[in-house]
């Protein structure tokens, strides 16, 4: 019963949301092989021109390249191996109540923006990134590390409760159990990816159930956080009943401008709270997926490779601990709240 | 008497139809001991430590165990260490070749998105193929679709 609500009042949202604004892109450049993931469809052969709406996934191998420009006339250059989801959040500052928001899940995504009236928001598995500017870069570790530099204007980085303003020709990391580090001279040849990307692994080499425990605290914030939005969801859901059915009483009773009243005055507030409880709760749910899908798997693809051959090792032992311990997290606090179409 | 024929005429049109289509699905689904041979390629790149040629085998979202693999950097990385680990991935006896079932997916794990996996991602003319090694034992998920140039969809290494 509560699924299907859940889902009626989703298909309501979606067409709601996508008559008052929808972000969207186009994929104006590739090289070698990328792929493209729509919600809920299987993944494809990328083409030149293919359009870009939320929820899309995009990867490239180690190969290939890909540039997007979205309506505003700004350009993504997602490099190879790369992973970059194009989505959206709430945003009640906004007239249609939602703004871009882009992730870099893996790999490094360069962003130019224009027209920054509407600015959107980038996200690795660690931080959020508010774009004050409009020229600067995105790596993402295996490990879920993070590295923005900032080449002009300014980004905003936030990460476990900190943040740090960013200005051109800067730079900053974000580690799991580290939160955000120190700004640093970002300027041109002065950083390189590969070596963020070898530090990262080494941390995680020399401490994995540390490394792990620490990003599963990530995940457990997003399962709980998705799970209180979801029950204030049910809570507002059980109220737009209420209302609605104390609407349909005031009109037999006062007429339809008594009940238009109470449909302006209380129903609309509670549709709006719902429509932003539900992007809240599904935000919080992804965000939890994607840290599964692409940071602890590569955790898991890391050590179990590593130790394949030496099952009984007491630090394989102590890891897969603390593996099962996020797996049963995730099969039981998230799980039963994504759908299928999500896996 | 007209109809009657009209009938018959539309029945055997369409068991015609039917037998093309069969013959061309058997054309395009390898039978198992293609599958093997399909399997004896993989098997071999894995006792070679080919990363590269592995990764360009493997097709996305790959299993491999618990783990759902959706970017072509992670099964770089998956790759990569198998290649690097000390396994023993030399055949150490005939390979078997099961069609992939319902219950498929609990030779890899219990958890529900893997079930899923099986469910909305395994192909549809998905083999399972075991292999014997003197480290224990591999399971691949294959493709039997000959038109797949990503035949390699899952992995499950067992150790002895």
């Amino acid at each position: 019963m509560l699924k299907n609500c859940i889902i009626i009042s989703v298909l309501f949202l979606s067409v709601f949301n996508t008559a008052l604004w929808s972000e969207s892109g186009v994929l104006s450049y590739l090289e070698g092989r990328v792929t493209l993931e729509r919600s809920g469809s299987p993944q494809k052969p990328a083409e030149i021109g293919d359009t870009l709406v939320s929820g899309d996934t995009l990867y490239t191998d180690s190969k290939s390249f890909a540039e997007v420009e979205l309506a505003s006339g700004s350009t993504l250059s997602i490099k190879e191996g790369s992973v970059f989801n194009f989505g959206e959040i709430a945003d009640n500052d906004s007239k249609s109540g939602k703004r871009g928001f882009f992730r870099v899940l893996l790999g490094n995504v360069s962003f130019k923006f224009k027209n920054l009236l509407r600015e959107p928001e980038v996200g690795t598995p660690l931080a959020v990134l508010a774009v004050r500017g409009t020229d600067f870069t995105v790596y993402t570790a295996p490990d879920g590390a993070s590295m923005t530099v900032v080449s002009d204007g300014l980004v905003e980085v936030s990460s476990g409760g900190q943040t740090v303003l960013l200005a051109a020709d800067q730079g900053v990391e974000v580690a799991a159990g580290l939160g955000l580090g120190e700004t640093f001279d970002a300027r041109k040849g002065f950083v390189r990816y590969d070596a963020f990307v070898q530090q990262a692994l080494e941390r995680s080499d020399s401490d994995p159930v540390g490394s792990l425990n620490a990003i599963a605290e990530q995940f457990y914030e997003y399962a709980q956080d998705g799970k209180f939005f979801l029950d204030s969801w049910k809570t507002n859901y059980e109220e737009v009943q209420k209302t609605r059915s104390q609407i349909d009483l005031t009109r037999e009773k006062k007429g339809d401008e008594a009940a238009a009243e109470i449909m302006q005055t209380i129903m609309k507030p509670l549709q709006l709270r719902s429509l932003d409880l539900n992007r809240t709760y599904r935000f919080n749910f992804i965000s939890g997926l994607y840290l599964r899908r692409y940071v602890i798997s590569s955790y898991y693809i890391r050590f179990r490779t590593k130790f394949l051959t030496d099952t009984g090792n007491p630090e394989w032992q102590k890891f897969l601990e603390a593996y099962k311990d996020v797996l049963d997290v995730y099969d039981n606090q998230l799980i039963p709240f994504l759908e299928d179409e999500d896996l | 008497m007209f109809e009657l024929r009209y009938n018959s005429f539309v029945k055997y049109i369409i068991k015609a139809l039917s037998l093309i289509l069969l013959i061309l699905s058997s054309c395009s689904t390898m039978n198992n001991r293609q599958t093997m041979l399909a399997a004896g390629d993989i098997s071999a790149d894995l006792v070679s430590g080919d990363a590269e040629a592995l990764s360009l085998r493997s097709g996305t979202p790959f299993l491999f165990e618990t783990e759902i693999l959706p970017a072509p950097a992670q099964l770089d990385a998956l790759w990569q260490g198998i290649a690097s680990s000390s396994y023993d991935f030399d055949p150490s006896g005939d390979f078997t070749v099961l069609d992939a079932d319902d219950e498929s997916w609990r030779r890899f794990s219990s958890s529900r998105e893997v079930e899923v996996w099986f469910q909305r991602h395994a192909p549809s003319k998905a083999a399972l193929v075991i292999i014997p090694t003197s480290s224990g034992r591999l399971g691949l998920i294959i493709d039997r679709d000959r038109r797949d140039r990503k035949p390699l969809r899952g992995l499950k290494v067992e150790a002895e």
